[in-house]
């Protein structure tokens, strides 16, 4: 169990990532799901998978901690991402361009970025990614859709205007 | 016939019975529109994989996996299980960004090999069977010559190790960019990507063509540098074979 868990870490980094806007808050975040996902181990049901439940924990501490976020209202430091970002680096130009990807996720409201985390970061089925979010299939595919349209739109907007 | 935009979302996302994936293959090929609407989903499948897919190889922090192993009643001595874990978690963080990228080529494959069925384009850059995407043969002819290619709607840039031995590079032709990596007698296509840029209608030089996805397995594939002039000169005379 204990190895199994360790094993999805790198995964559970990733989903992180895909969701927070820096790699400090990413791990915070695991370190929530790990802390949360370890108190409940009893509550986990052997024929459902470990790292679906996982990811179900993660999105449900990264809901709180928006919510908490929200109400706080202050600074979560946009200054010290940046800070990380500027040092003179031959990989500068890429993560440049990187940047973006990061930027146009946040752009999404919470819910289609999941949708969009788990399905084409992860690679979970429709269905994995409906159960994980706790939602019906069609909601799922209308929010991949609209979270889809929105991100092309911003990472991709000449290819949108000319089609 | 019409395919709807969440259908073709369920298409390129792998989510269709075999029944509706052909019906959606069919209008591919009569829908020059429809393939492009396609070719965006997949690419920013591809965005995004190439973007977060790099995660995957970085070290984990230590305070999160002794959290798990603190936490866990049935410790192991720190000293073994810390080695045979580390073991693990390298060949996992070495396959998995691998494999991910080896399905969404395959998707991307199916696009691919749906275009090469379409009327007036035979003979395009890839071979698709038994799912498995291979170079066509004029793609595979600059992929066996050393150095950088640059023809005409195809061009080879960047020659590197695979960390599990093979030799890949990195590769635009038609509109596609990918790496190719030698797997027995072929070049398999391992990732493909639509290119920067307008699609294959002029030439470029190395290193401008190639998508972030493309680069950034590069990064997570690569064993070592980049092969010299020399090096791919050796490779080549021993027909790109793990030595």
């Amino acid at each position: 169990m204990e190895n199994e868990i360790i094993s999805y870490l790198p995964r559970l980094r990733r989903f992180a990532r895909s969701l927070t806007r820096d790699a400090a808050d990413a791990d915070d975040l695991v370190q929530m799901t790990l802390e949360r996902a370890l108190a409940r181990l009893d509550q986990w049901r052997d024929g459902t998978r470990l790292d679906s439940w996982m990811y179900r924990i993660m999105k449900n501490a990264w809901i709180d901690e928006v919510r908490f976020r929200q109400r706080r209202d202050t600074r979560f430091a946009p200054e010290e991402a940046g800070a990380a970002v500027g040092r003179e680096d031959p990989e500068f130009d890429k993560r440049i361009r990187a940047m973006s990807v990061e930027q146009a996720m946040e752009t999404l409201p919470e819910d289609q970025r999941l949708a969009v985390a788990l399905v084409l970061v992860e690679g979970l089925s429709y269905k994995e990614a409906a159960a994980v979010m706790d939602v019906p299939m069609g909601t799922l595919t209308s929010r991949l859709a609209r979270g889809r349209a929105a991100l092309e739109a911003i990472l991709n907007p000449q290819r949108e205007a000319s089609s | 016939m019409t395919v709807e935009d969440e259908t073709l979302m369920a298409y390129v996302d792998g989510e269709l019975d075999a029944a509706e994936n052909a019906r959606v293959e069919a209008a591919l090929r009569d829908d020059p529109a429809l393939r492009r609407r396609a070719e965006t989903m997949q690419s920013l499948r591809g965005t995004l994989a190439g973007h977060f897919n790099p995660v995957l190889s970085e070290p984990v922090p230590d305070h999160l996996e002794a959290l798990v192993r603190k936490a866990s009643p049935d410790r192991a001595p720190a000293g073994t299980d810390g080695g045979a874990s580390w073991l693990a978690r390298l060949l996992q963080d070495w396959h998995a960004p691998h494999t991910i990228a080896v399905a969404s080529a395959v998707a991307a494959g199916i696009l691919i090999g749906t275009q090469l069925t379409a009327p007036g384009s035979p003979g395009g850059p890839f071979a698709f069977e038994n799912g498995r995407m291979t170079a066509g043969s004029r793609l595979a002819s600059a992929l066996d010559r050393p150095g950088a290619q640059n023809a005409p709607s195809l061009a080879v840039q960047v020659s590197f190790r695979h960390q599990d031995g093979r030799y890949c590079r990195t590769f635009t032709a038609s509109g596609t960019a990918g790496i190719a990596c030698r797997t027995g007698g072929d070049w398999q296509i391992d990732l493909a990507a639509p290119a920067a840029g307008e699609a294959g209608t002029e030439v470029r030089t190395a290193g401008t063509a190639l998508p972030l996805t493309v680069l950034d397995s590069v990064d997570t594939w690569m064993s070592g540098d980049a092969l010299s002039a020399a090096e791919e000169e050796a490779a080549a005379a021993h027909g790109w074979q793990p030595q």
